[in-house]
C-alpha cells in the first residue's frame, strides 16, 4: 500500500494534469464554476433601525386591527366572519416574520441553500397541518354514523381515575361546596363580581356547540368601555343560563365543527 | 477518465498544519496507552470511526436483546394459551396472578421487541453505526462537519437507551411500541415505566437529528475536491436522503411523545378523550414522523444494496441518477403517506386520498430495484457473503414491498389490517430489507472496519441460515394473516397452531444463522490481515488503508473519476493485471485479493 | 454593507485576542468554509424547531377546529396588553442581537457586550412578564402588583403588598389541575393545556437562547475577546437561535392574543 505515490492510472497522463473546464485543487467543489466564495454580509446598523421600526409598527397594526374589529361589532353590530380576523392577523404576522427572517437572520443576503433548508420546514409543516385537518375536519361526511359521537367535556375516564361530571362542571361544583359551601348566590355574585371589574378576561360567550364563524366580541381594555352592555347579553352568546348544565349530553361530533 | 491520485503537498489554504500529533499514521483503533488511557480516549474521541464502532458495539447489543425478545414472543406462541377445567395451558410466561398477568407479560415482550429493535437498532444501524464510519471516508473528508456534535449525538442515543434500559428493569410497557393512546395513557397510572420509555424514545430522537444535521452538512461542505453531486457514492444520496428525513420528521415525534407525557403527568387532554381530547390526532403526530422514519429504516440499507452490487458485480452501477433521485424521491413521498396506518381509524375522504398517494411509493423504490438488477445483467458476479445478502435483499425485500401494495388498497387494508400479513410486511421490509442490508453491508465493509478478512465459508453459511430462518419465520405469518389472525395475541384458534410452530422453528434458524456470523465475525479478529482494498472497488473508501489511519487519508484524495467507473479506471492499490480495463481481453479473476 | 475596518490590536496582557489566533477546526479548508457548515448546521436546526413548534400550532388548529368557541372563551381570558408588551420586548431583543453581530464585525466590543447585556435583560423582561404577569394570577389568584395599592386592604397579601389575591380568579390550570369555577365553556381546560403548553414550551426557549447568549457575552470579555471581525460564529449561532425564538413568538402571540 503505496498512499505516497500516485496511483496507477489509465491515461496516466492526466494523472497530475488538470481537468478541462478550470479544475482547482483547492476548491472544495472541484470546479470554479460550481463555487463561489462566500462573502461575510454586514448588514448595516441603518438596515436594522427601519427592520424594527416596522416590526414594531405592524404589532402596533395587528392588536389594532384586532380591536378595531371588536370595537365595530360592538358599537355598529357588523359581523366579520372569523376568516377576516384569521388571515388578516396571520398574513401581518408573516409579514413580520419573513422581515426577522430576511434581515435580523440574514436570510436574505445568505447561502440560498439556508433558506431552502427553512423553506422545506414550512413545506413540512404544511403537509402535518393539511392532512391532519383533511382527516379530522372530515369525520362523518361520507357515511353520517360514521362521525361517532362526542361527550360534551370528554368522556370524564382521566388516567385511572373516572370524573363524576365533566371536568369544568365538577370544578364549579367543588369551589360552590368547599370555598362557598354551597351558596349559590354569593357564587353567582362573585362571577358578575370578578366579570365585571376584570373586563379584559371577561369571558364573553357561553357555550355553544354549534355556533361559529363569525367572531366574538372580547373584553375592552379601556375601563367601562362596554359597561353599557351586560356580560352575557352581547348578542351572540345564549342567554344567562347555564348552558353548560346539559354538558353530560352526547352531540353529534361532525356538529362541533364548522 | 483518469484516476485519483493524492497531491504531492499540503493543498495551500489548508488547515493541515495546525495539527501536530505525534503519530497518526497508524490503525485509527491504535492503542494510546494503558488500558484506562484507551477508555478515556474512545470515550471522548471524536473520530468519526470510533463514534461509528462505538454505535456499532451498542447496535449489535440491542439487536441481541431484542433478538432474545423476539424469540421469547415467538415461544410463547408454540402453543395457544386457554384454560381448560380451570387449567392454564400454553402459557409459557406465567404469572401468580392469574392467565390475565400472564399475558400482559407478552404483550410487553412484543412492545419491548418493537420498540428495542425499532428505536435502538434499526433507526441508528445503519445510518449512525455505518454511516457514520463510511460517510467521511466515502466523501474524502477527514471527518464529519462538527466532530463534538457527533460524539454528544452518540452520549444522547446512549443516555436515551438507558431511560429505555431503567423502564425495562421496572418491568417495561405494554403499550406497544407505537405508544398509540390510551394504552399510554390509562396503562401503568402509578407507574414510570411508560414515560420512562417515552422520555428514552424522545431522547434518542435528539441523537437521530443531530446526526443527520451533521451528515446534511459534511455532504454539503466536505466532499473532497473534484467530487461533484454525481460523483458521490450512492449510499452518500441515500444517508443524504435518509438525514433530511431524519431533520424534518423526528421534531415531530420530539413533541409528540413530550405532550404524551404531559399527557400523562398533567393529564393536559390533547389526546385522552377523557377530556376532550382526540386520541386519533396521536395517531397522526406519531406518524407524521414514524411514517417517514420507515424510510430512515430503509434507504440506507437500499444505500448499502447500490454499493454491494456494483463493487461485486464489478461493473458500472445501472443508472446512477436514477437511483439518486429515487432516494430523493422517497424522501419526499415518505411525507404525503403516513395516513396509511391509520386506514380503520381515520375518516373515509383521508384515508382514500392517502391510499393514493401510498401507490406513488412503489415508484421510486421499484426504479431502484430494477436497476440493481440490470446492474448484475452480465456483470462478472462474485458469490460472496456481501453479494449473496444483496441477492437475499432483492429477493425479500421485493416480497415485502410487493405485500405493500394490498396493504395500501382500502379494501384490502380493512381486512388485512392489525393482522399476521401486517407483522410479516414489515419484517420483510424492515428485517429482509434494512437488517439484512445491514450485515452484508457489515461483511462487505468488515475489512475496512477492522483490517482483518472473515471466513467466506461461515459467511455464506450463516447468510443461507439466515435466508431459510427468515422465509420459514414470517411467509408463514402471511399466511396467518390472510387467515385472519390478528396481531398482539397471546392466544389464538387451534387453526393457526401448525403454523406457529413452524414460524417459530424458522426463528430459532435464524438465531443460528446469527450466531454464526456473530462467531465469524470475532473469529475474524484474529484472522487474515485484509488488504486496503480486497473487492476492488473504486469509492473513496478503499483508497484509505485497511484499518483508516486517524485522519483517514494520507492526503486528501482529489477525485477525478467516478465511484462505478469499472473497467475504465483500475481500483486503487490494484493491478490492471487483476483488474482489466473493458477495452482488454477478460485475464484474471476479478475479484483476486492481494 | 460595508467593509470591514479592522484595526490588528493587542489586548491586554500583550496577547492577541481570541477573534486573532482563532484556528478552525482542521477538517474544513478555510475558515470561510467552517463559518458556512456552522450556519447551515444551524438552519438545519432551526428547522427542527420550526417543526417541533408545528406540533403546538397543529394542536391549536384542530382543537380550535374542534371546539371553536372553548378558544375564543379562552382567548379572552388574555390581556393583550401583555402579550403585545412581550412582543415588543422580544423584537427589540432581537434589534440589539442584529446589532451585537454587526458591533463585532466592525470590531466594536464595547457595543456589542452592551447590546448582548440588552438582550438578555429584555429576555430576562419577557420571562418576568409572562410568569409575573400571566402564569402567577392565572394559576393562582395571586396578582403581582408592584405599586402595592392593595397592602392593607381587604384582599389578602404577601410581600407587603407585592402580590394580592383575588378569590376565584386563580385555577386556570392546564388539564387535570384545572379548577377555575367560573368557566362557561366545556372544553376550556383544553384551551389552558395548550396556552401553557405553548407558552411553556417557548419561554423555556427563550431561557435556552439566553444561555446562549451569556455563553457568548462571557466568552466575549476583555482580556479574551473571542469574536471579532475575523470570526463571529458564535454570535451569529446564538443570534440565529434568538431570532427563531421571536420568530416563533411572532406567530403564537396573535394565535393565542388576538384571534377571536
Amino acid at each position: 500500500m503505496n498512499h505516497n505515490q500516485p496511483l496507477r492510472s489509465a491515461h496516466a497522463a492526466d494523472a497530475h494534469g488538470h481537468a478541462p473546464g478550470g479544475f482547482d485543487e483547492t476548491n472544495p467543489h472541484g470546479t470554479a464554476a460550481g463555487h463561489h466564495a462566500h462573502k461575510h454580509v454586514i448588514v448595516s446598523a441603518f438596515t436594522n433601525r427601519v427592520v424594527l421600526a416596522v416590526l414594531l409598527t405592524f404589532t402596533a397594526l395587528t392588536v389594532g386591527l384586532a380591536n378595531a374589529e371588536v370595537w365595530i361589532q360592538q358599537y355598529f353590530d357588523i359581523h366579520f366572519p372569523t376568516w377576516v380576523n384569521v388571515s388578516v392577523a396571520m398574513s401581518i404576522a408573516t409579514v413580520k416574520a419573513a422581515l426577522v427572517v430576511m434581515y435580523f437572520m440574514q436570510l436574505r443576503y445568505d447561502n440560498p441553500i439556508n433558506t431552502v433548508i427553512f423553506l422545506f420546514s414550512l413545506f413540512a409543516f404544511a403537509l402535518f397541518l393539511g392532512f391532519t385537518t383533511i382527516d379530522l375536519d372530515n369525520r362523518g361526511k361520507v357515511y353520517a354514523y360514521k362521525g361517532g359521537e362526542v361527550q360534551v367535556g370528554g368522556n370524564r375516564i382521566v388516567g385511572a381515575k373516572t370524573l363524576d361530571k365533566p371536568i369544568v362542571q365538577q370544578r364549579r361544583e367543588e369551589f360552590l361546596k368547599s370555598v362557598l359551601a354551597g351558596d349559590q348566590a354569593k357564587f353567582d355574585a362573585m362571577k358578575a363580581e370578578l366579570f365585571h371589574h376584570r373586563q379584559n378576561y371577561h369571558p364573553r360567550v357561553e357555550h355553544s356547540v354549534s355556533t361559529s364563524g363569525t367572531s366574538r366580541p372580547r373584553g375592552g381594555t379601556t375601563p367601562g368601555l362596554f359597561e353599557a352592555k351586560a356580560p352575557a347579553d352581547d348578542g351572540h352568546g345564549h342567554g344567562a343560563d347555564h348552558k353548560h348544565d346539559s354538558n353530560s349530553a352526547t352531540k353529534p361530533a361532525s356538529g362541533s365543527g364548522h | 477518465m483518469s484516476t485519483l491520485h493524492p497531491t504531492s503537498g499540503s493543498i495551500p489554504g489548508h488547515a493541515d498544519d495546525h495539527h501536530d500529533h505525534h503519530d497518526h499514521h497508524g490503525p485509527y483503533y491504535q492503542s494510546k496507552g494503558s488500558f484506562w488511557t484507551n477508555v478515556w480516549d474512545w470515550c471522548t474521541t471524536v473520530d468519526h470511526k470510533k463514534i461509528g464502532v462505538m454505535y456499532l458495539i451498542a447496535v449489535l447489543i440491542f439487536f441481541f436483546i431484542g433478538g432474545v425478545l423476539a424469540l421469547a414472543v415467538r415461544t410463547e406462541l408454540l402453543e395457544p394459551v386457554r384454560t381448560v377445567a380451570g387449567q392454564v395451558t400454553g402459557q409459557f410466561f406465567k404469572s401468580d396472578e392469574g392467565i390475565g398477568k400472564g399475558n400482559e407479560i407478552y404483550n410487553r415482550l412484543f412492545t419491548l421487541h418493537g420498540a428495542v429493535m425499532v428505536f435502538m437498532v434499526i433507526i441508528p444501524s445503519v445510518p449512525a453505526a455505518l454511516g457514520n464510519f463510511l460517510l467521511p471516508l466515502m466523501l474524502g473528508a477527514k471527518d464529519v462537519a462538527f466532530p463534538r456534535l457527533n460524539l454528544l449525538s452518540w452520549y444522547i442515543y446512549f443516555f436515551g437507551s438507558m431511560f429505555a434500559g431503567l423502564s425495562i428493569y421496572f418491568g417495561g410497557v405494554d403499550t406497544g411500541w407505537t405508544f398509540y393512546t390510551p394504552y399510554s395513557t390509562t396503562t401503568d397510572p402509578d407507574q414510570s415505566r411508560v414515560i420512562l420509555m417515552v422520555l428514552g424514545a424522545f431522547i434518542m430522537g435528539f441523537s437521530s437529528i443531530l446526526t443527520g444535521l451533521n451528515f446534511i452538512v459534511t455532504v454539503h461542505k466536505l466532499r473532497a475536491p473534484g467530487m461533484g453531486w454525481f460523483d458521490m457514492p450512492l449510499f452518500i444520496w441515500a444517508i443524504y436522503a435518509t438525514s433530511i428525513i431524519q431533520v424534518l420528521a423526528t421534531p415531530v415525534i420530539g413533541i409528540t411523545l413530550l405532550l404524551l407525557i404531559l399527557e400523562r403527568v398533567f393529564h393536559i387532554g390533547i389526546f385522552d378523550p377523557g377530556l376532550g381530547g382526540d386520541p386519533v390526532l396521536f395517531q397522526h403526530f406519531f406518524w407524521f414522523y414514524s411514517h417517514p422514519v420507515v424510510y430512515v429504516m430503509i434507504l440506507p440499507g437500499m444505500g448499502i444494496i447500490s454499493e454491494i452490487i456494483p463493487v461485486h458485480a464489478h461493473k458500472k452501477i445501472f443508472g446512477y441518477r436514477a437511483i439518486a433521485f429515487a432516494s430523493l424521491g422517497i424522501t419526499a413521498v415518505s411525507f404525503l403517506v403516513w395516513g396509511h396506518h391509520m386506514f380503520s381509524s381515520s375518516t373515509e375522504l383521508a384515508a382514500t386520498i392517502f391510499s393514493a398517494l401510498t401507490f406513488l411509493v412503489a415508484i421510486p423504490t421499484a426504479v431502484k430495484v430494477f436497476n440493481w438488477i440490470l446492474t448484475l445483467y452480465k456483470g462478472s458476479i462474485a458469490m460472496n457473503t456481501p453479494m449473496l445478502y444483496a441477492l437475499i435483499f432483492l429477493f425479500l425485500f421485493s416480497i415485502g414491498g410487493l405485500t405493500g401494495l394490498p396493504l395500501g388498497a382500502l379494501s384490502t387494508d380493512l381486512h388485512l389490517t392489525d393482522s399476521y400479513f401486517v407483522v410479516a410486511h414489515f419484517h420483510y421490509v424492515m428485517m429482509g430489507g434494512t437488517i439484512i442490508a445491514f450485515v452484508g453491508g457489515l461483511h462487505h465493509w468488515w475489512p475496512k472496519m477492522t483490517g482483518r478478512m472473515y471466513n467466506e465459508f461461515w459467511g455464506m453459511t450463516g447468510a443461507i441460515l439466515v435466508f431459510i430462518g427468515f422465509n420459514v419465520t414470517f411467509f408463514t405469518q402471511f399466511i396467518m394473516g390472510v387467515q385472519g389472525m390478528p396481531r398482539r395475541y397471546a392466544t389464538y384458534v387451534d387453526t393457526f397452531q401448525i403454523w406457529h410452530v413452524v414460524s417459530t422453528i424458522g426463528s430459532y434458524i435464524l438465531l443460528v444463522g446469527f450466531l454464526v456470523h456473530l462467531f465469524n465475525f470475532i473469529a475474524s479478529l484474529r484472522g487474515r490481515v485484509a488488504p486496503a482494498n480486497p473487492w476492488g472497488a473504486l469509492s473513496l473508501e478503499w483508497y484509505a488503508a485497511s484499518p483508516p489511519i486517524e485522519h483517514n487519508f494520507e492526503h486528501e484524495p482529489i477525485v477525478k473519476h467516478g465511484p462505478y467507473d469499472y473497467g475504465e479506471v483500475v481500483p486503487f492499490h490494484c493491478s490492471e493485471e487483476d483488474y482489466p480495463l473493458a477495452d482488454k481481453p477478460a485475464g484474471a479473476s476479478a475479484h483476486t485479493v492481494h | 454593507m460595508s467593509t470591514i475596518d479592522f484595526k490588528p490590536g493587542l489586548i491586554q496582557g500583550g496577547r492577541a485576542p481570541g477573534y486573532e489566533t482563532y484556528k478552525h477546526a482542521s477538517h474544513f479548508r478555510t475558515k470561510d468554509e467552517e463559518f458556512d457548515a456552522c450556519k447551515t448546521g444551524m438552519w438545519l436546526f432551526l428547522a427542527t424547531e420550526v417543526l417541533l413548534f408545528a406540533g403546538i400550532f397543529v394542536w391549536y388548529s384542530i382543537y380550535r377546529m374542534m371546539y371553536p368557541d372553548a378558544f375564543r372563551n379562552g382567548s379572552s381570558y388574555l390581556d393583550w396588553r401583555w402579550g403585545g408588551l412581550n412582543t415588543v420586548v422580544l423584537l427589540i431583543s432581537s434589534y440589539t442581537m442584529a446589532m451585537s453581530i454587526n458591533h463585532f464585525q466592525h470590531n466594536r466590543q464595547k457595543e456589542a457586550r452592551r447590546n448582548l447585556v440588552i438582550t438578555l435583560v429584555c429576555g430576562a423582561l419577557f420571562v418576568a412578564i409572562k410568569l409575573l404577569m400571566e402564569y402567577i394570577p392565572k394559576m393562582t389568584g395571586w396578582h403581582f402588583d408592584p405599586t402595592m395599592s392593595h397592602a392593607g386592604g381587604e384582599a389578602l397579601t404577601k410581600f407587603g403588598g407585592l402580590f394580592y389575591f383575588e378569590q376565584g380568579y386563580g385555577g386556570k390550570l392546564p388539564g387535570i389541575l384545572f379548577s377555575y369555577p367560573f368557566a362557561t365553556d366545556p372544553h376550556e381546560n383544553m384551551w389552558w393545556s395548550l396556552y401553557y403548553t405553548g407558552t411553556g414550551l417557548h419561554a423555556a426557549h427563550v431561557l435556552i437562547g439566553m444561555a446562549l447568549i451569556a455563553r457568548v457575552w462571557w466568552f466575549s470579555r476583555p482580556g479574551v475577546e473571542n469574536y471579532g471581525p475575523k470570526h463571529y460564529t458564535g454570535v451569529e449561532m446564538a443570534g440565529l437561535y434568538w431570532h427563531i425564538v421571536d420568530l416563533i413568538w411572532i406567530f403564537l402571540f396573535p394565535l393565542l392574543y388576538l384571534i377571536h
